[in-house]
């Protein structure tokens, strides 16, 4: 047809998040543009999204930099934002329009569409992403299939159908998740596990699976495909179902032939290798720009402030980065520093932060806080519960380790890294650290970002396990020995994880290796006349097998995981060998191997205080750092705890007194335990779950009720509730009736109105209330009592006599 | 642990701290009781009278406070325990406090009156430290690790079985089942509730009217045995269901007359200090 518009000064391709934005700031500018979207309306890839899907604004710090607004909220907010901005712009923009090539270079390219119109442009900005270009299933009879498809956009359409889901990702599991209510459902995965998702995903999927609403075929490789049905290969040999539709999420990869075809290159041959851009997302091909996740940028947030940027680049101008008022605002502290320096000295000065790119450079950054900290100010305090990773940008710090004489300490100096224990053990600061020089600048990294870097970069991880492995040693079993010995032991020593309920070793197995946990707890246990007793609970930060390495005989207790574990596993040879080099470390070792002895035949004189520990152990209790029991023999079932916690937490309980299970006169309500390491906060998307400095696990305002945090709790202690009604005062009550009294009136939740705002609630130990936790102190009787890890043991050999009333 | 106060009964709070001041208080006032020798008989005018009486007084404004205290959640540091402590011995106290405050001199008056509601709100207080220090354990005990609803759902559970089992039996034997699934309740009124049993229980009848004809005829139905089994399971579950309810309303019940006893005191105590007043 070769039919010749105008010359455009841009042309964009594709109309998500990056090329919408681009064509407003485009329109914004009065350039001449045109966006062409191959879809019949903008932004395909969140349009076909799961009706109804949270559309997450991470990273949260970033700020947007463009023409269209984009908050989180649901698929359907965010499409109608867009689209309004739009039209708000008037951006030029063609539907059904696919490009089938683009040939040329700036000030001329020559962009051919499907149907054969030719469009011509000074500059071209791909921003097609990968959506477009998803996998395919490609087994004997995929190509004709017509139940085979790779999407799905709303599940409520299906129902009484049978459905494969392929994949073991967000999207398959949010299908099958969507799917399973009015259909039958299988979910074929490659694997076993569903590890890859998010934890939310992962942890919905199972339940269903538990519960037996979707069917898993686990190990699967689909291998042929046949009207109504599908065949996999599986470790039992092949299998065959029936089904009437099958949804492959496979995820996606870069339309590599057509970018390559427009003169792209890319670094590797890899499936997913992703083209190479500039500074100012210019490829190879002069005036060809390559923004979005196509660009390698596959969040929303980052694709629409590259599609503003990109614009302004075209146009000649420079940018700092949209996070570079952020930066600055942190370096304020610091003297002497600009961004650019700062940052290249961030990786030339502190080796676990080497190998992060750029990007994830300046993000830490601006999640960080840097401080300057005079000689002798504190940088926290021994016990705080604070769980932050601080790193030596410049100066040195001391290490207070003997909390009495302030002038006993150990200097860490620049580079160095300190703070990583809470992070991965999930206790408490173990020592005092303050500033040692005048010149000291730290950088302060918070948990949440932290472990996204751990996760995300392996060499940081090394780095930081490496060295956390030997300070753990140090200060937990050999608090006498030097550096290098300790390096040198380290050297034999993994690290080891175990599951809940995962045995470490059995009583009777040969064996001398030391545990030292660095994460949950343990159960210690010994067979006593055919039956398994319970003698001693070990919390992170303690060793456990040291018995059979002082005795020289086979292990004389078992070791189970009270909950997910991870150890440093020690060669016992080495060990032994380190303690006849260093009579100290013998002696330390030996006094606790004595006092243990001691312990364990106490607990065997009374094995009833056992069968508590297992129970407690049991409740998920092994990591607690502080948790509500009640004396059953002294509750008179006031319920004046839980009146107590409603009239101090406007008006909703967070606790359920007569809930949760019993065992010998100990109950164990439903109430938070205030983890090690909180289930709860795991996947917040405002990041609303904190934890204090005591340790107390609290919900911030600014909580958007999207109830993650309540689906991750294993021990169901976080409700979503409304904002209950005021209620008249105390003596209004008393004297005249008015009002329902004390405590949480039930009645309000079924009377609020459907679409009121209901926000996460749960424990937060009163920490804003003077005089302790409310329920403790309401108790009439003493029956509430709140124990810390530390003083299980205790309050088990205490309440042991009540076994024997 | 390490703060002893923490895991223990109001009864044995800090030591008896309070157990110990309200002995103080008693043994000075009998000794001072018996030190003093007034014009005439002993009687609550003599000065020893007046402070007897004075000390009775604010010690009772001070106990009815309580009711105020335990909701006053959000209140300083001190626990609700040291009060209810504070509270019983202090309580127990003033029945030698107001003994002799009267100088053993009763009459049919307001003052007697009041002293009388003295002893009978001690003694229901009596009672209530008797229920708390022994009902706790027994309800633990029979309840086994389940919750009164926990019971409820099982009860249900059961009822559905049994329906399911007993479709094909006699009319006579169906109607008695199906009264026993709609009929049988727990609790009701108070004095159903304080006797922890149903003599007129639809199951019990139903459980009874099977044994009896079964017995007779012998089983030749294998449901008929599982009815009757799943009948005794449902009976043993309602008789420690309404165990529950009974405890708890012995838990409760003695407040009922604690507190009105109390509020009548307060009343009381007014009508006498003014009449003494008035007269003077």
């Amino acid at each position: 047809m070769g039919e010749s518009a105008a010359k455009f000064e841009v042309a964009i391709v594709g109309s998500g998040p990056a090329g919408l934005s681009a064509g407003c700031r485009a329109a914004a500018n009065g350039m001449s543009h045109i966006v062409l979207e191959k879809a019949d309306h903008a932004s395909d890839t969140i349009f076909k999204f799961q009706k109804g899907k949270h559309v997450m604004a991470t990273p949260d710090v970033l700020p947007l930099r463009a023409e269209v607004a984009f908050s989180m909220g649901s698929r359907e907010e965010v499409l109608e934002t867009w689209n309004a901005g739009l039209q708000q712009h008037n951006v030029n923009i063609r539907y059904n329009a696919e490009v089938s090539a683009v040939t040329g270079e700036r000030g001329g390219f020559d962009l051919t569409l499907t149907d054969g119109t030719l469009i011509q442009a000074d500059n071209v900005v791909l921003a097609i992403g990968l959506q477009g270009n998803l996998n395919t299933l490609r087994i004997p009879g995929s190509e004709t299939a017509t139940h085979l498809q790779y999407q799905l956009d709303d599940p409520d359409e299906y129902e009484h159908e049978t459905i494969i889901v392929i994949g073991a990702g967000d999207a398959a599991i949010e299908n099958a998740l969507g799917l399973c209510g009015h259909n039958t459902v299988y979910i074929a995965n490659r694997g076993d596990e569903f590890s890859r998702a998010k934890e939310a995903n992962e942890s919905a999927i199972l339940a269903e699976i538990e519960r037996g609403r979707i069917l898993p075929i686990y190990n699967s490789d689909s291998v042929r495909c046949a009207p109504g049905n599908l065949t996999f290969d599986t470790p039992d040999g092949e299998i065959t179902v029936d089904c009437d539709r099958v949804i492959a999420r496979l995820g996606a990869s870069p339309p590599r032939r057509f970018v390559e075809a427009c003169g792209v290159s890319f670094p590797s041959e890899a499936r997913n290798a992703l083209p190479e851009v500039s500074k100012t997302y210019e490829s190879n091909v002069p005036g060809l720009y390559i923004v979005g996740a196509l660009g390698g940028y596959p969040l929303i947030k980052q694709a629409i402030n590259q599609g503003y940027e990109v614009i302004e680049y075209i146009r000649g101008n420079v940018l700092d980065p949209a996070d570079e008022p952020l930066i600055r605002e942190r370096l304020k502290p610091v003297q002497g520093f600009d961004t650019d320096t700062f940052l290249a000295e961030t990786r030339a000065r502190l080796p676990i932060f080497a190998e992060l790119n750029p990007l994830m450079l300046r993000e830490m950054i601006v999640e960080s806080a840097v401080t300057a900290p005079k000689t002798g100010a504190t940088v926290f305090e021994r016990g705080d519960y604070s769980n932050s990773v601080f790193t030596i940008f410049q100066g040195s710090v001391r290490i207070h380790i003997d909390e009495k004489n302030p002038d006993n300490y150990v200097v860490l100096e620049q580079g160095a890294f300190f703070g990583e224990m809470g992070l991965i053990a999930g206790r408490p600061r173990s020592a005092t650290i303050t500033s040692n020089s005048d010149d000291t600048i730290l950088i302060e990294t918070p948990r949440r970002t932290m472990l996204k870097l751990r996760a995300s970069v392996p060499s940081l991880r090394q780095t930081m396990d490496q060295e956390a492995v030997v300070r753990q040693i140090q200060a937990y079993i050999a608090s006498s020995l030097d550096r290098d010995s300790i390096r040198e032991l380290a050297k034999s020593a993994t690290l080891e994880s175990y599951k809940k309920g995962q045995t470490l070793f059995e009583e009777g197995d040969e064996g001398d290796a030391i545990h030292l946990i660095r994460k949950g707890s343990v159960l210690v246990s010994k067979r006593i006349a055919g039956r398994e007793v319970a003698l001693a609970y070990r919390a992170a930060g303690n060793y456990v097998g040291e018995m059979a390495l002082m005795s020289n005989m086979p292990r004389i207790a078992s070791i189970k995981a009270a909950v997910d574990c991870e150890t440093i596993k020690i060669d016992g040879e080495a060990f032994r060998k380190l303690m006849a080099d260093h009579p100290a470390l013998k002696a330390e070792v030996q006094d606790r191997y004595g006092e243990r002895v001691v312990e364990t035949e106490k607990m065997l004189e009374k094995p009833e205080a056992g069968s508590i520990i297992e129970f407690l152990m049991g409740e998920g209790i092994g990591e607690a750092t502080d948790v509500l029991l009640i004396d059953e023999s002294l509750c008179v079932g006031c319920d004046n705890c839980e009146k107590a916690c409603a009239e101090t937490h406007g008006g909703v309980s967070r606790l359920d007194r007569e809930a949760g299970p019993t065992f010998a006169h100990v109950h164990v309500p439903t109430s938070c335990r205030h983890c090690e390491h909180p289930h709860c906060m795991s996947d917040c998307p405002p990041d609303a779950v904190k934890r204090d400095k005591e340790g107390e696990v609290y919900i911030t305002d600014d909580c958007i009720g999207c109830g993650n945090c309540q689906r991750y709790c294993p021990y169901d202690v976080i409700q979503m509730a409304p904002e209950p009604p005021r209620k008249p005062g105390l003596l209004s009550w008393l004297l005249f009736g008015a009002g329902p009294g004390p405590g949480e009136d039930k009645s309000y939740r079924a009377s609020a109105p459907k679409d009121a705002r209901k926000t996460a609630v749960k424990c937060d130990m009163c920490k804003d209330i003077s005089g302790g936790a409310a329920c403790v102190r309401a108790c009439p009787t003493g029956a509430a009592v709140r124990v810390k890890p530390a003083d299980f043991m205790s309050f088990v050999m205490e309440h042991r006599g009540e076994l024997d009333r | 642990m390490s703060d002893p106060a923490v895991h223990e009964s109001f009864l044995v709070h800090r030591g008896l701290k309070y157990f110990k001041l309200a002995l103080l208080i008693v043994v000075a006032a009998v000794v001072a009781y018996i030190w003093h020798r007034p014009l005439g008989a002993p009687n609550g005018g003599t000065w020893l009278g007046y402070t007897l009486g004075g000390l009775s007084a604010a010690i009772v404004l001070w106990l009815t406070w309580f009711g105020v205290r335990k909701r006053q959640y959000a209140l300083g540091a001190t626990r609700l325990k040291a009060w209810l402590s504070a509270h019983v011995y202090l309580g127990l106290a003033l029945v030698v406090l107001t003994t002799l405050h009267t100088g053993f001199q009763v009459g049919w008056n307001i003052h007697t009156a009041a002293y009388a509601l003295v002893l009978l709100t001690v003694a229901s207080g009596i009672f209530g430290i008797y229920v708390y220090a022994r009902y706790p354990r027994l309800m633990t005990a029979n309840r086994a690790g389940l919750t009164l609803n926990g019971m409820m759902t099982q009860i249900a559970e059961l009822d559905q079985e049994i329906r399911e089992s007993s479709k094909h039996l006699p009319q006579e034997v169906s109607e008695a089942l199906l009264r026993a699934a709609q009929e049988t309740c727990i609790g009701g009124g108070i004095f159903r509730k304080l006797s922890g049993r149903d003599p007129a229980c639809p199951t019990g009848k139903a459980q009874r009217l099977m044994e009896t004809k079964y017995a007779e005829t012998g089983i030749d139905d294998p449901n008929i045995g599982k009815v009757i089994a799943l009948l005794v399971r449902k009976s043993n579950l309602l008789r420690r269901a309404r165990r529950d309810v009974q405890i708890q309303a012995i838990l409760r019940i003695w407040l009922f007359f604690h507190v009105p006893l109390a509020v009548g005191l307060l009343g009381t105590l007014c009508a006498h200090v003014l009449a003494v007043f008035f007269y003077w």
